[in-house]
């Protein structure tokens, strides 16, 4: 599973990957994020105190990718590798070796992330934000898209803006349409703020990963009923006469009897149902979560976005980074 | 039924060790997390709950709970459940801290060295008045230790050094600072915090050396941050903090092991059923009960495993920020 973020110098994707990280260290609806590998988990745990503190990191110089669980009560239930560009990569040309990998990742991606300055948007300042580079990509790589993807427009620095303009979301009607005509994209506007208060800050990852973790669900169910047909006609075979025979030639010639075949297929079918059990329950309590996201649908008008928008604002979830080394409790 | 993990505190007399107890409880029985902790008598939970309601309620030298006096040694057995479900059952010696000061009779000994070797984990106490103030050296430091009772507890990690049998290795002890808001003066910074977890590190060397007998957390605790003011002890706000940690330390080191165990159940059934299964089809064929029977027996040591594995991964995620150890090296633990 990859995420690919995308957004403009200064937006802010760095110390939103730092704060959810360190506010996804307790549960958000049952979930938790943790890095693979140990030090990564010590960088952004430092980063995210740093940002608490009000020093925030410097912008990404390179292309980065960085690997997370994505965790329900303690299981590691989906992995996923976060790509992440400098700004600066969304304005070259394809000869530059950030541009090709970004093209690459944007084919690849199972969830997209794009990231707007709220406060330019709101001034009518598109052109800070790449809104329409950032259109002409996500558009490009949808257009060969065969499986589910979510797409989060994520409004950064809202809490510079008291309210949100009428015509604040004008320049991202192209892209809110495209992802309209799209069967397989789900989109969600979400505001966000990664100050000293941090609102909503879960929400985008959670949102694209629904996605992910529904079409993994789907995946094991229908896998598990294609094993468990597939060892009753075995087990058919392996009835009666004609059952008899094939045991006797089998351990002759030391082939797996159609009974054995069916036992087979039956514990495979065991171990998807085991995976779909797992994540059943995530999978539905990520789309009970999704509901209530002002998600993008063909129903609604730019003032229907920003109404939702408004509501949410002040933060639907506002959390706050907990203590997380536990010498520095007080 | 009996409980499944024994958890002894060893502690000089004022370390905090009967406060902390109940400071756990009052914590754990309102839940955190999804987990809950429950005295399986439930006169013990009313006589737990009246001395911190005392401890929360009141002011003055009284709300102190007194001192674990002899022949008052209290075995609690408590229940741990997550989501009301029960885990792992778990009891409790609140063992008289003075008896480790002194001059110990040969029965004295005996007795707690006997419960150290049932013991699936112990916890050592060290207040952290004796921590207040950064040591100016090494001697002053060990000066220090010796005062937190270090001296007393090392004999009994040397006996229980002695007698550990491979299957308990590594064995889980967490390093217990009581009164972590007497170090506050300490607390200025990311250094600071690491100066003082290593002064803790060379008092108890010799847990940390580079052997896989020890597995070790190091975890301050605290009934509250107020109570770091000498002036204000007897009467500042109790606002526990990471009172759970050794506990869950403890529980998820019991399952560990649990699972090391069913893994190489797994592993020797596995290694006969494939010995069974390389013969000739003839003697597949006499051998086919057997081959069922360890089936089977695979089958449920599977599903015991896997049932292991969530707890684990229920607990370890508590701990994912916390100072682990083994064989000195910081860890982190996984399901």
């Amino acid at each position: 599973m990859k995420i690919v973020m995308l957004g403009h110098t200064g937006v802010g994707k760095t110390t939103y990957i730092a704060s959810l990280y360190g506010i996804m260290q307790q549960s958000i609806e049952g979930f938790r994020l943790r890095a693979v590998e140990s030090d990564e988990h010590k960088r952004w745990i430092n980063i995210a105190e740093r940002i608490q503190q009000g020093e925030y990191p410097l912008g990404t110089d390179r292309r980065q990718e960085y690997n997370f669980y994505l965790r329900y009560q303690g299981r590691n239930i989906l992995q996923f590798s976060w790509a992440d560009y400098r700004g600066g990569a969304l304005r070259e040309t394809q000869d530059s070796e950030q541009a090709k990998a970004l093209l690459t990742d944007l084919k690849a991606a199972d969830g997209l992330i794009l990231f707007c300055d709220c406060h330019a948007l709101a001034s009518g300042d598109t052109r800070s934000n790449q809104i329409g580079r950032m259109t002409s990509l996500a558009s490009q790589a949808l257009k060969e898209l065969d499986h589910p993807l979510s797409l989060a427009i994520v409004l950064t620095k809202t809490d510079l803006l008291t309210s949100f303009p009428d015509d604040m979301l004008k320049s991202l009607g192209g892209l809110i349409a495209a992802i309209n005509a799209s069967d397989l994209v789900l989109g969600a506007l979400i505001p966000i703020a990664c100050s000293s208060r941090l609102c909503n800050v879960p929400m985008p990852l959670l949102f694209v990963l629904y996605s992910a973790v529904a079409f993994e669900a789907t995946s094991a169910y229908k896998e598990a009923e294609s094993h468990d047909l597939r060892a009753q006609s075995y087990e058919k075979f392996s009835q009666g006469f004609a059952g008899a025979v094939d045991w006797v030639v089998s351990k002759i010639s030391q082939e797996p009897t159609y009974g054995e075949m069916a036992t087979n297929e039956r514990e495979k079918a065991i171990v998807k149902k085991r995976l779909f059990a797992e994540i059943q329950k995530p999978g539905l309590l990520l789309h009970n979560y999704v509901q209530k996201l002002p998600r993008i649908q063909s129903s609604l008008a730019e003032t229907d976005y920003i109404k939702q928008l408004s509501n949410i604002k002040e933060g639907m979830l506002e959390n706050a980074i907990a203590s997380l080394d536990p010498f520095s409790i007080f | 039924m009996a409980a499944e993990v024994k958890i002894t505190m060893l502690g000089i007399s004022g370390s905090g060790k009967t406060c902390y107890m109940l400071g756990l409880y009052a914590v754990m029985q309102l839940g955190l997390q999804g987990f809950t902790l429950s005295t399986t008598d439930m006169d013990e939970d009313l006589r737990l709950t009246s001395l911190w309601e005392n401890l929360i309620d009141n002011e003055g030298e009284d709300r102190w709970p007194a001192p674990t006096s002899e022949g008052n040694t209290h075995r609690y057995e408590f229940d741990f459940s997550y989501g009301m479900k029960p885990l792992i059952s778990f009891d409790w010696l609140d063992y008289r801290g003075g008896a480790m000061q002194d001059v110990s009779t040969q029965e004295d000994t005996q007795t707690l060295n006997k419960r150290l070797r049932e013991s699936n984990c112990i916890f050592l106490c060290i207040s952290g008045e004796h921590l207040e103030e950064e040591a100016r050296d090494d001697t002053e430091l060990m000066r220090n230790a010796r005062k937190a009772g270090v001296n007393r507890m090392n004999p009994y990690i040397t006996d229980l050094a002695k007698n550990l049998s491979d299957r308990q290795k590594p064995f889980p002890i967490v390093i217990v600072i009581t009164k972590y808001d007497r170090c506050q003066k300490r607390l200025k910074d990311k250094a600071s915090r690491e100066k003082l977890i290593g002064d803790i590190k060379k008092i108890f060397n010799t847990l940390f050396m580079p052997n896989q007998d020890w597995l070790i957390m190091l975890c301050p605790v605290s009934l509250g941050k107020e109570l770091g003011d000498k002036d204000k002890l007897n009467s500042g706000k109790i606002e526990p903090k990471n009172l759970h940690l050794p506990l869950v330390f403890a529980l998820y080191a019991k399952f560990r092991e649990s699972a090391t165990t069913e893994e190489a159940r797994l592993r020797e059934a596995k290694g006969r059923l494939d010995t069974l299964k390389s013969g000739n089809w003839f003697q597949r064929l006499l051998s086919s009960d057997d081959m069922q029977g360890i089936s089977g027996s695979i089958q449920s040591s599977q599903a015991e495993l896997q049932d292991i594995q969530k707890k684990m991964a229920l607990l370890a995620q508590e701990l994912s920020n916390a100072q682990i150890f083994l064989g000195g090296k910081e860890i982190q633990v996984d399901a």
